[in-house]
C-alpha cells in the first residue's frame, strides 16, 4: 500500500488546488459530524482475512527463484546512493531513486506473499520498477539509448509470437482451465505486452528516463511472456488428455451473458444517472448511495463488449463479476428500501459496517462453493478492504464523517459482493460444466 | 471572439496577481484547452525566454518591482506589453545571463507590425517550459506551454523554483490597454502535439462554417 496515492491524498491535493481559487468544494456542509481519529484508527485491527490470489496450477520453485533473482540483480545494478554528482538534475534523480525504492518495497512484499501466484506477480512488478531505474541509470552513466534495446525488444516479441502460436485453450476441468487461461490472456492476448522501440510516451527524446521507460516496458513484456509460458507448460504437464475447451468457454460465456442481460432487465427502470434513488428514502450523499452507484456502474453493459472471441476466459470472469455485482446491487437496494442508509454518525457506525464486511468475506471463503472461482473474486475484495483500512489507519485529528463516505461505501460493496459471490460462482461453474444437452440458462 | 470562460472571472491584473500568487510550480491556470476560439492564434510564435534562478522580478517596466518586506512571495506572474520603441527602452531586466539578448529581442522587433507580450511565471528548477502558442483578442490573452525536463546535466533540486520570463512577439499591432484577462496552460505533450490539436480544432471550425 505504500507509495500509492490514496484517495484521501487526492482529496487533500484537490483541496490545496481549490485554495488557489478561494473555493473549497469540500466545505459545503452545514454542521458536519466530526469523529475522533484515534478512535477510528483503533477500529482497524488485523481481522481482514488474508486471501491472496492463487491459480489451480503448480508454479515451480525454480521459476519463482529465477524471477526473484532477476529482481534482486536489477535492483543491485543501481547505486544505492544517487546524488548531485551522479545525476545533477534533481527531478530525474528523484524518478530513478523512487523507482529503486519501489522495487525494494515490492521485493520485500513479494517474499511475504503466501501463494506462489501472488509471489510471482509481485516479483514481476518489482522487476519492472527496478528495470526502469536500471535503464535510466545506464542511459546517464553509460550513454545507453533506446535503440540499443532494439535487439531485446525483437527477442521478447518473437518469444511472445511463438507462445501465442502454440497456445490452445486446453484443460480438463473447465473452471480451472478458465482461471489459468484468464491469467495467460492477461499476459499475452492480443494487444497485451506489446512493446516497440518508437518514441517514448512520457518523456522527450534524449531524456534518459525515456530509456528507462522502454527498459521497463521490455521487462514487463518479458515477465508476461515467461510467466504465461510457465503457467501454460505447467497446465499442459498436469493434463493426461489435453482437450481444447475454447468452444466450451465461448459457449458458456454466450449463455451466461444472455441470462445476465435478461436478469438485468429487471433494473431497466433504474436511472443510470442516479442509480441510488429509491422512492421514499432520502439516501442522497450517504455511503449507501455511493455503494449503489459503484455497483450499478459495474453492471453497465457498455463496459462488457467485444472480447468474447479475443479473450473468452477473461470475458467469463467478467460475467462472473457481473452476476456478483448484480446480486449485490439488488440486495443492497432492498436494504435501502427498508430504510437503511448506513449514514455515519459515530465511530460505531463505521465499526458495524466494517465488521459486517469482514464477516461476509469470511463466510464466503468458508462456503463450499467453487474455491478457485470464489478466490478469484474474494482476493480482490480483501484487497479493497485492506485499502479502506489503510485509509482509516492514516486519519488524524478530527475527521468529518462525510470524508468517510467512500471508505464506508467500500465496506458496503465488499459486504454485498462477498455475500453474492458463492451463488454466482456455483452458477458460472455449472454453466461451464454442463453437458451439451443440459446447456440451458 | 472568445466566449466568457472561468479565467474571465479572474480578470483584472490585480486580481490575477493575487489570485495566482499561491499557485506555483507545475500547476497551471484554469483555462480551457484547446482555446475555445481559434481567432488570433499564433502557433510557435517568435519568442525569447529568460531564466532567473532566483525567484525575483526578472522583467519590469518603469521602476523595478520588489517584493514587500512582509511578504515572502514575490509576484511570479507578471504581464506587460511593449508596443513601441520608447516603451522598449523603459523595460528593465534583472542582471542575469541572457538579459542582453532579451534586450536585443525587444530592439529587433518591428513595432509597426508586432506587439511584444512579456509573461513571467514560476517553474520548477529542473523543468523547462517551451512556448507553443499564443491567442489574443481585444480583452484577453492566453499562452500555452509544453513542460519538459531540463537536461540531465543541469544541476537543480526538486524543491527549488526559477522564474521564466517569456518575451513573445505577437504579429499584430494592437492596443493592449483593454486586456484584462490573462490565461496560461501547460501540457506535458510536445508543442507539435499540442499545436496539432489547435490545428484540428481550427480546421473543424472552418469546415463547419465556423463562428468567425
Amino acid at each position: 500500500m505504500t507509495g500509492r496515492l490514496t484517495r484521501r491524498g487526492a482529496l487533500v491535493a484537490l483541496g490545496a488546488l481549490a485554495g488557489c481559487s478561494g473555493a473549497n468544494p469540500l466545505s459545503s456542509e452545514r454542521d458536519p459530524t466530526e469523529l475522533d481519529a484515534a478512535a477510528l484508527r483503533a477500529l482497524v485491527d488485523d481481522s481482514v482475512p488474508s486471501l491472496p490470489e492463487r491459480l489451480p496450477v503448480e508454479i515451480t520453485d525454480g521459476h519463482l527463484t529465477a524471477s526473484e533473482e532477476r529482481a534482486r540483480a536489477l535492483f543491485d545494478a543501481v547505486p544505492a546512493t544517487l546524488g548531485l554528482d551522479e545525476i545533477p538534475n534533481g527531478a530525474i534523480r528523484e524518478k530513478v531513486r523512487q523507482a529503486r525504492e519501489r522495487a525494494a518495497t515490492e521485493i520485500s512484499s513479494a517474499t511475504a506473499e503466501s501463494t506462489p501466484f501472488a509471489r510471482l506477480k509481485a516479483f514481476g512488478g518489482a522487476r519492472a520498477e527496478a528495470r526502469f531505474a536500471v535503464g535510466s541509470w545506464r542511459a546517464i552513466d553509460e550513454g545507453l539509448t533506446r535503440e540499443d534495446l532494439r535487439a531485446e525488444v525483437e527477442t521478447v516479441r518473437s518469444d511472445r509470437r511463438a507462445l501465442r502460436d502454440r497456445w490452445r485453450y486446453v484443460g480438463d476441468d473447465p473452471v480451472e482451465a478458465m482461471l489459468v487461461h484468464t491469467a495467460i490472456e492477461q499476459r499475452i492476448a492480443s494487444g497485451r505486452s506489446v512493446v516497440g522501440v518508437g518514441e517514448p510516451h512520457r518523456y522527450r527524446p534524449g531524456n534518459p528516463l525515456g530509456v528507462g521507460e522502454l527498459a521497463e516496458e521490455i521487462e514487463r513484456a518479458r515477465v508476461a511472456v515467461d510467466d504465461a509460458a510457465h503457467l501454460y507448460d505447467r497446465l499442459l504437464a498436469s493434463l493426461e488428455n489435453p482437450t481444447d475447451l475454447r468452444e466450451r468457454l465461448v459457449d458458456a460465456r454466450r449463455r451466461l451473458r444472455e441470462a445476465f442481460e435478461a436478469e438485468r432487465e429487471v433494473l431497466s427502470s433504474v436511472d443510470p444517472q442516479e442509480p441510488w434513488r429509491v422512492e421514499g428514502v432520502d439516501v442522497e450523499e450517504t455511503p449507501a448511495a455511493e455503494a449503489l452507484e459503484e455497483l450499478f456502474r459495474s453492471i453497465d453493459p457498455k463496459r462488457d463488449d467485444g472480447w468474447d472471441e479475443t479473450t473468452p476466459a477473461e470475458a467469463l470472469t467478467w460475467t462472473h463479476a457481473s452476476f456478483v455485482a448484480l446480486a449485490a446491487f439488488t440486495s443492497l437496494r432492498e436494504r435501502v428500501r427498508g430504510g437503511e442508509t448506513f449514514a455515519v454518525e459515530s465511530t460505531a457506525d463505521v465499526d458495524a459496517v466494517r465488521s459486517a464486511a469482514i464477516e461476509a468475506l469470511r463466510a464466503a471463503e468458508a462456503s463450499p462453493a467453487e474455491s478457485g472461482l470464489l478466490r478469484h473474486s474474494t482476493a480482490v475484495l480483501a484487497d479493497r478492504l485492506a485499502w479502506a483500512d489503510e485509509e482509516l489507519r492514516n486519519v488524524e485529528g478530527s475527521v468529518r464523517a462525510s470524508w468517510l463516505r467512500n471508505d464506508v461505501s467500500t465496506y458496503l460493496t465488499v459486504m454485498a459482493r462477498a455475500r453474492a459471490t458463492p451463488p454466482a460462482s456455483e452458477r458460472v461453474a455449472e454453466a461451464l460444466r454442463a453437458r451439451p444437452s443440459d446447456r440451458r440458462e | 471572439m472568445p466566449s466568457i470562460t472561468r479565467r474571465r472571472a479572474l480578470s483584472g491584473a490585480a486580481a490575477l496577481l493575487t489570485g495566482f500568487a499561491g499557485c506555483s510550480g507545475e500547476s497551471s491556470s484554469s483555462s480551457s484547452y484547446p482555446p475555445e476560439s481559434t481567432d488570433n492564434v499564433e502557433l510557435n510564435p517568435e519568442s525569447y525566454t529568460l531564466r532567473n534562478s532566483e525567484v525575483a522580478p526578472t522583467v519590469w517596466t518603469g521602476e523595478r518591482a520588489t517584493a514587500r518586506e512582509d511578504e515572502e512571495r514575490v509576484h511570479h506572474r507578471h504581464h506587460l506589453f511593449v508596443t513601441n520603441a520608447d516603451e522598449a527602452g523603459a523595460v528593465g531586466f534583472a542582471d542575469i545571463d541572457g538579459a542582453a539578448d532579451a534586450r536585443a529581442f525587444l530592439d529587433a522587433t518591428d513595432y509597426d507590425a508586432a506587439t511584444v507580450y512579456v509573461e513571467q511565471q514560476q517553474v520548477g528548477a529542473c523543468f523547462a517550459s517551451d512556448l507553443c502558442s499564443i491567442q489574443w483578442s481585444e480583452d484577453d490573452i492566453e499562452t500555452n506551454y509544453s513542460r519538459r525536463y531540463r537536461d540531465v546535466d543541469v544541476s537543480c533540486e526538486t524543491d527549488d523554483d526559477d522564474v521564466l520570463a517569456v518575451l513573445v512577439r505577437i504579429p499584430e499591432v494592437f492596443d493592449p490597454s483593454d486586456i484584462n484577462g490573462y490565461g496560461s496552460s501547460r501540457g506535458s505533450g510536445t508543442c507539435e502535439r499540442q499545436n496539432e490539436r489547435i490545428r484540428r480544432h481550427r480546421n473543424a471550425s472552418d469546415d463547419s462554417g465556423g463562428s468567425r
